[in-house]
C-alpha cells in the first residue's frame, strides 16, 4: 500500500444482489460486498479469507469485473476497469486471470485439455499453429503435467491434474494477476501441497501477483504476504501475514485462528467456540455484523448500534473493531505440546 | 461419446426402438425396390378394386385399385422425410434462437422469450390450421416450412434454459475472464454442451411430427393426393372401414410403430445422457 | 477388552464399466465400547464404503465378499435378514452424513424428523416422543428447542442442521455412532462447534463412535485410535497420540508433513508426489509404493500384510521387516 502505483486498487466496492419479488416489489437485497477497499501491489500475494457467504468470491469477481459493482471503482495498473469500452476491457482481461476451486467445473467437459490451454493464446493472437502447440506443451511442463495429457478430456484427469490445467490456461495469456478462488480446497491433502508449492514456484519465477481467496487460514499462510479477513461482506482486518497470525486484533480473526483444527492431539482444548450464526445474510444486524457471535469481553451497546469503521491502527494494518486496542489473546497458536516426541521421528 | 453409446445399448427399450426406426427407415429408403407396383397407378378399376389382403397384394388394394403395400411404403418416404426435414428446420431455428437468447441475455432475451411464451399459448394444431387454411395448396416444401417454423418454440426454451445454467458454470465464467468473444463462447463452448438435450428433443420430435403430419393430411390440409401419405390413406380408408378395413389399418399401424420407435430411441438417449433422470 | 464391533476381512467391490472396483479390500478392525475410532484417508481410499458396508447401506451394484463378517454384539450383521438389520440400524448403530442439507427431508419439520426415528423403533406415544425430541435438541445444544422443533430444515443454518442430524442419530440411544465427514461441509467456526459437541456427547453418553474424515486435524482431538486407509486398505492403525507423534507408515508420515498447519513455521510444504490411485486399478504390490520415498523393489511386487508392530500398533509396510531401510 505504500507503493505509489498498485497493480490492483479496489475503492469502496459495493455489490448488492436483489432476488425474489415481482416487478421490483417485495424483493430482498443482499449486500454481498459492503464498502470494501483493497489494493494489491505488483508482485504481492494477498490472502482473502472468510467463511461461506462472507463475500470473498464476489469481491474476487468484482476485481476481475466478471461482476458489475453496484458502487465503487476498480483500477488495474492504473486503468479504471469500469470506464473501459468492451475492446479495451478484453485486452486488459488477458493480464488478469482466475483459477477456480472446482477444477472439473472450470474446464469445458467436451474439450481436450490441450485445446483449452491453446485456445486463449490463439484468441489473443499470442501464438498460432505449430508455435501454439509447442507453447501448450511448454506450459504443461511448467505446471508439472506431462505432454501426453494434452489430448485428454477433463474427466480423464485427477483433480490435481485438472487444477494444473486451469493454472496453465491462466498462464497461457501471460497473465500478471491471478485471482485464485479456493484453488486447493477441493483437493486431497497429499495433492494440495503439490499445488500450493507449484503456485509458490510460479509466482517466484514469473513475478506474478496473487489474490488468494480461501476459507482456510492455514493454507493462506503458506502463500500470502498479507491477509485480509472478510466477515459479512466487509473487511474485518488486514495485516501482514506473520503479524496477523501471531497478534490478531479482530475477535473474529482470533476465533477463526483458534477454530482451525491442528493435527496434534495435545493442542485441542483451546478453541474459542462461537455462538451459532442465527441471522441470514438479508437480515444482518445493525451495528457490528459480528457482535452477536463476538467473544470479546468488552462487547457493549456501541457494538450493537454502530458499525466499526476499518481504521488504520498500525502501519500496514487495518482493523474494524471498536476495541481493537484490547485484542483478545489467541489461545494456542504459540503453544507447544508437552510430553510428546518431536514431530518427525525419522 | 462411446460411453454414451454403451449406456444407450445397455437399455433394452432403446435397442427395440432403434431396430424399429432402422427398419422403418430402411423400408422407406428401399420403397421403390420393395414395392412391386407404382403407388399411384390405378391397376384395374374393374377387377382389382378394394381387394382384401392376399399373396398378390399383402395389404390389399384401395378404392382406386392401387396396391396398399406400395402406398404404405411410399407413404413412409413422404411421412418420414416431412418429419425429418421439419425437425431439422425447427431444431436449427430453435437452437440458434435459444442459444442467442441465453448467451446474450438482456432485453433481446426478454423479448424473444415473451414471444415464445405467446406462441406456446396458442395450440399448435390451431396455429397450423390457420396458416394452412389461409395459404392453400402449399406443396410438400411449404408443408415442411410451416410445420418446422411452428415447432421450434420448445427447442428454443430448452436450449435457453440449458445455456442459462451453463453460464453459471465456472468454465463459462472462465471464457469471459479470458476475454473470448460472444460467438466463440456460444459456438465453441455452449453449443457442444447443449447438443445432448437438442438431440433428445429432436428424436422425440420426429415421432410427434409424423403424427402431426398424419393428422393434417387426414384433415385434407397436409400432403395432397395423389402423393401417398399415411394420413391421407387413413382419411381415404375411414369411410370404407366396414367394407375394407385394411386401407386405414396398415397405415395406422405404420404410424404407431414410427411414433413408438422414435419415442423409445429418444427416451433411451435421454437416459443414456443423464442416468439420473430415472 | 471385548469388542463391541468386530469387522473382519471386509471386501466390498463394485461392478462398473471400467471393470471391478475394489473399493474396500481386506479391512479388519475392532471397536471397543465407548471408544472413538477414526478412519482417515483421502478420496477413494475406501473409508466411506467401509462405513456403509457395516450397515449394508450400499446399492445393488456393490458386493460384499462372502467371507467378510461384521460382528456387532456377537451377531454377524452381514448375515442378517433385512428385517432384522432394520432393528439394528438407527437404534443400535446410527449414522450421520457429510451434507446435513441433503440428509434432512426439506418438507418435514425438524420435530417430525426427530420423533420419526423414535416411533419407528420404540412404541412411544406422540406426546412422549415430542417430549423426547425436545430433550434431544437440548442435548445437542439447540437453544429454544420447544420453538425450533417446528422449524423446517431450510430455516436453519448448516451448523444447526448438523445438530439436528446428530439429535436424530441419538434418538434411540445408539451404542455406536458412525459419523461420515460430519464437519466437512461446514465453515471452520461452525466445525469447531460441532467437534466440541461430539466430544461432549462422547463423554456424556459413553457411546462408541466411528469418525470418518479426510482431515487429520479434525480427528486429532476426538479419536482414541486412528486407522489410516490408503487404496482400500488400512495401512496403519495406532492410538491417536502415538500415530501423531511417531507415525510409522511412510504414508501417514507424508500426510502429516503435507498438511498446512498453524503450529509450524510456514516453510515449503512437503508434498507427496503423484496422484491418488483409482479404485479400478490399484498398483501392484504395496498400493502406496509409486508415491513412497522409501520404496524399493519388493514394494512394487509384494503386497505387505497388516502386521503388528507393537501391541498398540498395526502397520502394512515392508519396513517392519527391513527397518534398516528407514533413512536415518
Amino acid at each position: 500500500m505504500t507503493e505509489p502505483h498498485p497493480l490492483v486498487e479496489a475503492q469502496s466496492l459495493i455489490k448488492e444482489f436483489r432476488f425474489g419479488g415481482f416487478l421490483g416489489t417485495g424483493s430482498r437485497v443482499i449486500r454481498a460486498v459492503d464498502d470494501v477497499t483493497l489494493s494489491i501491489a505488483r508482485g504481492e500475494a494477498v490472502g482473502l479469507v472468510g467463511e461461506s457467504g462472507s463475500g470473498k468470491t464476489t469481491l474476487g469477481r468484482l476485481i476481475l469485473r466478471l461482476l458489475e459493482p453496484s458502487e465503487g471503482t476498480v483500477r488495474f495498473d492504473g486503468h479504471d476497469l469500469l470506464a473501459l469500452d468492451r475492446r479495451s476491457l478484453r485486452t486488459l482481461r488477458r493480464r488478469m486471470q482466475v483459477v477456480f476451486q472446482d477444477s472439473a467445473g472450470s474446464l469445458n467437459p467436451r474439450m481436450m485439455v490441450g485445446a483449452a490451454v491453446r485456445e486463449p493464446m490463439v484468441v489473443h493472437r499470442l501464438y498460432r499453429g505449430r508455435a501454439a502447440d509447442a507453447r501448450v506443451v511448454e506450459l504443461f511442463g511448467e505446471v508439472g503435467l506431462d505432454a501426453s495429457h494434452v489430448g485428454q478430456y477433463p474427466h480423464e484427469l485427477s483433480g490435481g491434474q485438472r487444477q494444473r490445467v486451469g493454472i496453465a490456461r491462466a498462464l497461457s495469456v501471460e497473465a500478471e494477476l491471478l485471482v485464485l478462488d479456493e484453488p486447493v480446497s477441493a483437493l486431497d491433502v497429499s495433492v494440495q501441497a503439490q499445488v500450493l508449492n507449484l503456485l509458490a514456484d510460479l509466482r517466484a519465477r514469473r513475478h506474478l501477483t496473487y489474490l488468494f481467496i480461501a476459507h482456510d487460514l492455514a493454507v493462506v499462510r503458506h502463500l500470502a504476504e498479507r491477509v485480509a479477513v472478510m466477515y459479512a461482506g466487509r473487511l474485518a482486518e488486514s495485516a501482514p501475514t506473520a503479524t496477523l497470525f501471531t497478534r490478531p486484533l479482530h475477535p473474529y480473526t482470533t476465533s477463526l485462528l483458534s477454530a482451525i483444527p491442528t493435527p496434534d492431539p495435545a493442542r485441542q482444548a483451546t478453541r474459542i467456540v462461537l455462538a451459532d450464526e442465527t441471522k441470514r445474510a438479508t437480515e444482518r444486524p445493525r451495528g457490528c455484523a459480528f457482535h452477536e457471535r463476538c467473544p470479546h469481553p468488552r462487547k457493549d451497546e456501541r457494538c450493537r448500534a454502530e458499525a466499526p469503521a476499518l481504521r488504520n491502527v498500525e502501519p500496514e494494518r487495518h482493523v474494524a473493531c471498536h476495541y481493537s486496542d484490547e485484542p483478545i489473546p489467541v489461545p494456542s497458536v504459540a503453544a507447544r505440546p508437552t510430553g510428546h516426541a518431536p514431530d518427525d521421528p525419522a | 461419446m462411446t460411453e454414451l453409446w454403451h449406456r444407450f445399448f445397455a437399455l433394452h427399450r432403446a435397442r427395440v426402438g432403434l431396430v424399429l426406426v432402422a427398419l422403418l427407415g430402411g423400408l422407406a429408403i428401399l420403397a421403390p425396390v420393395l414395392a412391386s407396383y407404382d403407388p399411384s397407378v390405378q391397376l384395374d378399376l374393374a377387377n382389382r378394386q378394394l381387394l382384401p389382403p392376399s399373396i398378390a397384394h399383402p395389404f390389399g388394394t384401395d378404392f382406386f385399385s392401387r396396391d396398399m403395400v406400395a402406398r404404405v411404403l411410399h407413404g413412409a418416404r413422404i411421412s418420414l422425410s416431412v418429419a425429418l426435414l421439419s425437425v431439422a428446420l425447427s431444431v436449427t431455428v430453435g437452437a440458434a434462437l435459444g442459444l442467442i437468447s441465453g448467451a446474450l441475455g438482456g432485453v433481446l432475451d426478454t423479448i424473444l422469450m415473451r414471444l415464445v411464451d405467446a406462441a406456446l399459448a396458442v395450440p399448435r394444431v390451431f396455429l397450423l390450421l390457420l396458416v394452412l387454411a389461409l395459404w392453400h395448396d402449399v406443396g410438400l416444401v411449404g408443408l415442411i416450412m410451416v410445420i418446422g417454423l411452428t415447432s421450434w418454440f420448445d427447442v428454443a426454451r430448452i436450449v435457453r434454459a440449458e445455456v442459462m445454467s451453463l453460464k453459471a458454470r465456472e468454465f463459462i465464467v472462465a471464457t469471459r475472464a479470458l476475454g473470448f468473444g460472444m460467438p466463440r463462447v456460444a459456438f465453441r463452448h455452449l453449443l457442444p454442451n447443449v447438443a445432448a438435450p437438442i438431440i433428445v428433443t429432436a428424436t422425440l420430435g420426429i415421432g410427434q411430427i409424423v403424427l402431426l403430419e398424419a393428422g393434417l393430411s387426414y384433415l385434407g390440409i397436409g400432403v395432397q393426393p395423389p402423393t401417398p401419405s399415411w394420413g391421407t390413406m387413413i382419411a381415404d380408408g375411414q369411410a370404407l372401414l366396414t367394407r375394407a378395413w385394411w386401407i386405414a389399418t396398415f397405415p395406422g399401424i405404420a404410424i404407431v410403430l414410427t411414433v413408438i420407435g422414435f419415442s423409445l430411441v429418444g427416451d433411451g438417449l435421454r437416459d443414456a445422457i443423464d442416468p439420473q433422470t430415472r | 477388552m471385548t469388542a463391541l464391533l468386530r469387522v473382519r476381512r471386509l471386501r466390498t467391490t463394485f461392478a462398473s464399466d471400467a471393470g471391478t472396483v475394489r473399493a474396500v479390500d481386506d479391512v479388519s478392525f475392532d471397536l471397543a465400547p465407548g471408544e472413538t475410532l477414526a478412519i482417515v484417508g483421502e478420496s477413494g481410499c475406501g473409508k466411506t464404503v467401509t462405513a456403509l458396508s457395516i450397515l449394508r447401506l450400499l446399492d445393488d451394484s456393490a458386493h460384499i465378499a462372502d467371507e467378510a463378517t461384521v460382528e456387532y454384539d456377537g451377531v454377524n450383521l452381514l448375515a442378517l435378514s433385512s428385517r432384522e438389520l432394520r432393528r439394528i440400524r438407527g437404534a443400535e448403530i446410527a449414522m450421520i452424513f457429510q451434507e446435513p442439507t441433503t440428509s434432512l427431508n426439506p418438507v418435514l419439520s425438524v420435530g417430525t424428523q426427530v420423533t420419526e426415528t423414535l416411533r419407528a423403533h420404540r412404541s412411544i406415544g406422540r406426546r412422549a416422543a415430542r417430549q423426547r425430541a425436545v430433550e434431544l435438541l437440548n442435548l445437542v445444544g439447540i437453544v429454544d428447542a420447544e420453538h425450533r422443533i417446528r422449524a423446517y430444515p431450510h430455516e436453519l443454518s448448516g451448523g444447526l442442521q448438523q445438530r439436528v442430524m446428530i439429535a436424530i442419530a441419538l434418538a434411540c440411544d445408539p451404542k455406536i455412532l458412525i459419523a461420515d465427514e460430519p464437519t466437512t461441509a461446514l465453515d471452520v467456526t461452525v466445525q469447531a462447534q460441532i467437534l466440541e459437541l461430539l466430544a461432549e456427547l462422547k463423554h456424556r453418553l459413553g457411546m462408541a463412535m466411528i469418525l470418518i474424515s479426510h482431515d487429520l486435524g479434525v480427528v486429532a482431538g476426538l479419536a482414541d485410535r486412528i486407522a489410516v486407509m490408503y487404496g482400500g486398505q488400512i495401512v496403519e492403525e495406532a492410538p491417536t497420540s502415538l500415530l501423531f507423534s511417531q507415525p510409522s507408515h511412510p504414508y501417514t508420515d507424508a500426510l502429516l508433513q503435507a498438511v498446512p498447519r498453524l503450529d509450524r513455521p510456514a516453510h515449503r510444504l512437503t508434498a507427496i508426489p503423484g496422484v491418488v490411485p483409482r479404485a479400478s486399478d490399484w498398483p501392484a504390490g504395496c498400493r502406496f509404493h509409486p508415491r513412497c520415498a522409501l520404496a524399493w523393489e519388493r514394494c512394487g511386487s509384494e503386497l505387505p500384510t497388516l502386521a503388528e508392530e507393537s501391541a498398540a500398533r498395526r502397520v502394512r509396510c515392508w519396513l517392519l521387516e527391513e527397518p534398516q531401510r528407514r533413512s536415518p
